[in-house]
């Protein structure tokens, strides 16, 4: 009997109680169960053979990495008009936008599979595009410092680049270099230390993309925990001659988290077993993974919180003053700007959000210490957090949806009509739905957001009543922090 | 054990029921806003806007539904656009040259309007906000907060209480 076959108990056992701490019986919103899961590769066994095909991966990266090539080089000579201009266009309406509210919350980092950034220096590193080659690589193969192996480094280079991000946004050559910067980091990270160092612990996207990938409605896991237990030779962990150690540095076998997973699939490769499945799943699931939490993934929830209420209020905000300061009209303007982004972010948020978690452990007369509590129950701010850069994304994409096609036929804003789309109007779509929709993504936030509170103050303390205590001022919060953006994006 | 099983389920039974309650009321309250009218007299209100790199001056506008809105716009600088979200309405500003633009504002809710004419890197987000009042998009996603918020804590300190 192959490993696929063998009962379903055994994998709901393995995948949510065994491992992760999830109390049995949790229903996500109070619904659907949280271990209830759907095996596409299961059933379907043709996605099963793609995934475990080496080409795969290739083909897909060669055509981000061709699309990326001309975008950078448009950033580079094309129009400086941001709206003209490919690289912009692809980078801020069209890739932002389906990331946001497409990939991560159905797809997990299927970006980072997807993503071109990476792999010039993989390549390298590898030295080979499509099967594995055997002997040395192009890297010293070093392992990345230990007191590093957060998400600390990550935080640190996102909050650098979003004091920028009003630059960012709206420069096509501020924008290439920035990524032709992060391609030749890559490169020369690769060179130096083992693997995917560079995405692991460097990439500024990579850290919001892992944290809000716990909320994405698809996994990667083992299939059958047994299968796993008893082989021996980890072949996801150390590699085989045909296929690569997990690229991420991760253990499958183990993994309970879609955090560090780039769902580059090499574990399908890997595994002489075929017991890796791809699943769907609630969303959410891993927020209550009582493995591994941490600050710096609590700072990385503050920090993805606090950015989405400040590019709210200069972005899609009325104050001119607060445009001029974020667009270094002045430096002295640009300065209160860019410390008001960092202070807001590394301190306000935490420190109020510290207040609300330190009234309801004294509420509840919870004797867990204050940091696990603060720290676990920040992963709550993760459903709010997301839905509300969904809900500012509606309002990136549907205004400007129109500037997709246009570049696509005249890339560099010269006057192209390639495919004979770049007369598109500029012509927003949806408006009115728009704060419809926003409010909805507000309230399911809301929801989502209070419901993962409340399962986490228990699996915490342990008791219903201290947890329902312990919950109160943080679900204050939330709904603070959901009136705040009800206020900026539709009040 | 079953005890524990069914306080489970009065929880989450109480946050589905505060949740459903909340997402109700604001589409009742959404789609009553979007059909009645304020039953105020309709005001004509008249305000001078001017555009400029990268923002509209003044950047919020606020009236009432029903109210005749009249728009005298001017660009301060160079070549904007004045489009207003929700009522597809858009008109080219040429810097100098007065525009006036009317239109009876009966879509409530806060609309964004934004320039439609590409003025430098800033111009995507040189927006400004049309508020009509009453503005149901809003207060029902308060009302669903608070709802939501009042609900999960009355069901936490009702079950604080039992225990």
């Amino acid at each position: 009997m192959s490993a696929v076959q063998k009962p379903r108990q055994d994998r709901a056992e393995r995948a949510v109680r065994g491992m992760t701490g999830i109390p049995e019986g949790s229903k996500f919103l109070g619904f659907i169960p949280v271990d209830w899961r759907y095996d596409l590769t299961e059933r379907f066994p043709g996605l099963r053979r793609v995934l475990r095909s080496r080409w795969t991966s290739f083909l897909l990266q060669l055509i981000t990495a061709s699309v990326f090539a001309v975008a950078l080089v448009a950033g580079f000579i094309g129009t400086p008009v941001g709206n003209a201009n490919l690289l912009v266009v692809l980078v801020w309406i069209f890739w932002w936008s389906a990331l946001m509210l497409i990939m991560v919350p159905f797809f997990s980092r299927i970006w980072c599979a997807l993503c071109p950034l990476p792999s010039a220096g993989e390549w390298l590193q590898r030295r080979a595009f499509v099967k594995k080659r055997q002997g040395k690589g192009l890297t010293l193969g070093k392992r990345w410092p230990a007191a590093l192996r957060n998400m600390w480094p990550v935080n640190l280079i996102f909050l650098g680049m979003a004091l920028f991000s009003g630059i960012l946004t709206t420069r096509t050559t501020v924008t290439a270099w920035l990524l032709l910067g992060m391609v030749l980091g890559a490169i020369v990270i690769s060179l130096i230390f083992e693997r995917r160092t560079f995405c692991r612990y460097l990439c500024p996207v990579g850290g919001f993309l892992g944290l809000y990938s716990n909320m994405a409605t698809m996994e990667i896991r083992h299939n059958v925990y047994s299968v796993c237990r008893d082989h021996k030779h980890k072949e996801c962990v150390v590699g085989t001659n045909e296929a690569y150690a997990c690229p991420w540095m991760e253990a499958p076998t183990t993994m309970a988290r879609n955090t560090y997973c780039g769902f580059c699939f090499e574990c399908f490769r890997t595994c002489s077993k075929d017991n890796m499945s791809v699943r769907l799943r609630p969303p959410g699931t891993d927020l209550l993974v009582n493995k591994n939490r941490g600050l710096d993934e609590a700072w990385k929830a503050f920090i993805m919180l606090g950015a989405a209420a400040i590019y709210a209020a200069v972005m899609m905000g009325p104050w001119g003053t607060l445009k001029d300061w974020a667009n270094m009209t002045s430096v002295g303007g640009y300065l209160v700007y860019a410390s008001s982004l960092a202070l807001t972010v590394m301190v306000v948020v935490p420190a109020v959000w510290g207040a609300f978690v330190w009234l309801g452990r004294k509420l509840s007369g919870a004797d867990v210490p204050f940091v696990r509590l603060f720290t676990n129950l920040s992963y709550s701010l993760v459903p709010i957090g997301m839905l509300a850069w969904i809900a500012f994304s509606f309002a990136i994409i549907l205004p400007n949806w129109a500037y997709i096609p246009r570049v696509i036929s005249d890339p560099f804003g010269w006057g192209w009509d390639l495919f004979g789309t770049a007369g598109v109007e500029w012509n927003p779509v949806g408006m009115r739905v728009m704060p419809i929709l926003q409010v909805a993504a507000l309230l399911f936030g809301l929801a989502f957001s209070i419901d993962v509170a409340w399962k986490i103050a228990r699996q915490t303390l342990g008791d219903d009543r201290k947890a329902s205590l312990a919950t109160i001022p943080p679900v204050i919060f939330l709904a603070g922090v959901t009136g705040l953006f009800t206020w900026l994006l539709v009040g | 054990m079953e005890m524990r099983q069914n306080k489970r389920r009065y929880g989450t039974a109480l946050l589905a029921v505060g949740a459903l309650l909340a997402l109700g009321v604001y589409a009742a309250l959404a789609l009553t806003g979007v059909a009645s009218a304020s039953g105020r007299e309709p005001n004509v209100v008249e305000v001078n806007v001017a555009a400029r790199q990268w923002a509209w001056e003044p950047g919020v506008i606020e009236v009432n539904q029903g109210d005749l809105v009249r728009l005298n716009l001017m660009s301060l600088d160079v070549v904007h656009g004045f489009y207003l979200d929700g009522y597809g309405i858009d008109e080219a500003l040429v810097a100098g040259q007065p525009v006036t633009i009317e239109f009876v504002a009966d879509k409530p809710g806060r609309w964004m309007f934004r320039c439609s004419e590409v003025c430098g890197p800033f111009h995507p987000y040189m927006i400004g906000w049309l508020r009509v009042s009453p503005n149901w998009y809003a207060r029902s996603s308060l009302i669903g907060v608070a709802l939501l918020a009042a609900g999960t804590i009355g069901g936490f300190l009702l079950k604080v209480v039992k225990s």
